[in-house]
């Protein structure tokens, strides 16, 4: 890992954790505690300057009661707002 | 996450300056550790008469440098894992590599230097309290140095 270099990690996962927080209206601190991390951790992940480990996928997943594929990805996900419309939902 | 007794280092965080958290504040608290305390000492080896002890308050600069820089980055470098998240424990485990490998050139110079000039003033004493500390001292300072910003909103 490169933490304190470059900022940027060597493969790329891209994530869905500013726009989970923000429709639950947590802030980092609250999605922080709920996964036993430092809030500055959850700005690191959510900047992509660090990618997190299984286990702390899995505790993220297990929170959001979503699947991991849902919150992480190696492509950058579309909108949500294009994806539920590309899916006839709104 | 059931967390043990905070350490005291931890309660550095709360005393220090907010201005100190800064990563330019910080590596201006590494430069000032230890230029204040050479500036002061040649000054004062310059002078060489009581007024010299005028510059004795400069010895505390370093101290103030140090504690602070704990302070300012969490005592990240220094902490057991127990009071770490996994993406801390990875950058204390990677400012103790750079540190040692910086320890490491230092002692190297040092010995180049005592090679080239074997009539050199300085006693094997020195040179050890001075790698002492700088051994034990290096974790914080290279976390100070490389750490970015921390985020003002939590």
């Amino acid at each position: 890992m490169k933490a304190t270099k470059d900022k940027t990690p060597a493969l790329a996962i891209h994530n869905r954790l500013p726009v989970l927080r923000a429709e639950r209206n947590l802030s980092r601190q609250d999605l922080a505690d709920a996964v036993g991390i430092n809030f500055q951790t959850i700005g690191y992940l959510e900047r992509g300057d660090y990618n997190p480990s299984l286990e702390l996928a899995f505790k993220l997943s297990e929170f959001f009661g979503l699947p991991i594929e849902a919150i992480f990805s190696k492509t950058p996900f579309k909108p949500l707002s294009e994806s539920l419309y590309n899916k006839g939902v709104v | 996450m059931t967390m043990p007794q905070e350490p005291l280092n931890f309660k550095l965080s709360r005393v220090t300056p907010k201005w100190a958290f800064k990563q330019s504040a910080r590596r201006f608290l590494v430069i000032a550790f230890f230029l204040v305390p050479f500036v002061a000492g040649t000054a004062a080896g310059y002078i060489n008469s009581l007024w010299s002890l005028l510059f004795a308050p400069f010895a505390i600069v370093p101290i103030v440098c140090f504690l602070w820089l704990v302070g300012a980055t969490g005592a990240g470098a220094d902490s057991p894992d127990e009071y770490l998240d996994e993406r801390e424990i990875a950058v204390r485990n990677e400012v103790y590599l750079n540190a040692f490998r910086i320890l490491g050139a230092v002692i190297a110079f040092g010995f180049a230097v005592f090679t080239f000039f074997p009539d050199l003033p300085v006693g094997a004493n020195n040179v050890f309290a001075t790698l002492f500390p700088l051994a034990i001292l290096l974790p914080t300072f290279t976390l100070a140095w490389t750490q970015p910003d921390p985020l003002e909103e939590a």
